[in-house]
């Protein structure tokens, strides 16, 4: 699948979006969304990794471990960040969507 | 001639090497069931060696006994003890264990399970939420990332079906 043609879920998007300037682990990824969305967006731990799996496996994230906490008993944290392609690709994706919500406004007052 | 010899050679040290990679890993595997199993006392260091804990077979013997007794005599109030039923949770507590790691990376586990500890901590002594809460909230995350696995291996499947 070529980069050029962005099909991302809203959800993946959500994702990339919460990672686009920072990195964050998976929890964090997860806690941010519930934040930024005031609860209204959820992704469960346990349904997130596979989707930052996809979306490595797709170039357009990449992760790297970091710390262990003595509350994750030694386990490390991976954290993700974006890709360049990834960034062009929720560019695109953006703008896909802000084409489609202008060209669907209503024209007139009708 | 040296060619043929050349051949031999390399497939012995990949078999070789292969062979002791997939130990090490296995030795790796081992390590943290046995710390998992020393931790809930389900184990012991008897002369050096890992063994189960009397205890812990007592009570698992005493569980299905129990139940065991409670399938025959239906209808009978029931009989199992706080012990055994403790017991039995651990017992497929190992066995669960066993089976998520059949399905589950050392990279997956470690960054997956690493989040659910973190989660269940917060819960635990943050948010002092109660041991049902938990209970619930993990299996809900197995339960989901089970599934989500699934959905993966079968979009493969389907994916490399029609793609001939």
């Amino acid at each position: 699948m070529s980069p050029k043609q962005p099909d991302l879920s809203n959800t993946q998007e959500l994702l990339m979006s919460v990672i686009e300037f920072r990195q964050l682990y998976g929890l964090e990824i997860s806690d941010s969304i519930e934040k930024a969305t005031k609860g209204k967006r959820k992704i469960p731990v346990g349904s997130l990794y596979p989707i930052l799996k996809r979306l490595e496996a797709r170039g357009f994230i990449k992760s790297e471990w970091g710390e262990s906490t003595e509350a994750r008993e030694g386990a490390r944290r991976r954290y993700y960040s974006l890709t360049g392609t990834g960034r062009s690709v929720l560019a695109e994706t953006r703008a896909i969507r802000d084409a489609v919500n202008a060209y669907s406004q209503p024209v007139g007052g009708i | 001639m040296a060619t043929v010899v050349l051949l031999a050679l390399s497939v012995i040290i990949v078999s070789v090497t292969t062979l002791a990679l997939y130990r090490n890993h296995q030795t790796e595997e081992r390590r943290k069931i046995l710390q998992h199993l020393l931790r809930y006392n389900n184990l012991v260091i008897k002369d050096g060696e890992y063994q189960l804990s009397k205890l812990t077979r007592v009570q698992i013997e005493e569980n299905i006994k129990q139940i065991l007794y409670i399938k025959i005599e239906n209808g009978e109030k029931s009989k199992v003890t706080r012990t055994g039923l403790k017991a039995l949770t651990s017992f497929l507590k190992v066995r669960m264990l066993r089976l998520r790691n059949i399905f589950l990376s050392p990279d997956e586990r470690e960054e997956w399970l690493g989040d659910l500890k973190e989660v269940q901590y917060r819960l635990r002594y943050i948010e002092k939420r109660s041991k049902w809460v938990i209970w619930l909230y993990t299996i809900d995350q197995h339960a989901r990332f089970g599934w989500s696995k699934l959905d993966i291996l079968v979009s493969n499947l389907v994916s490399k079906i029609i793609g001939g």
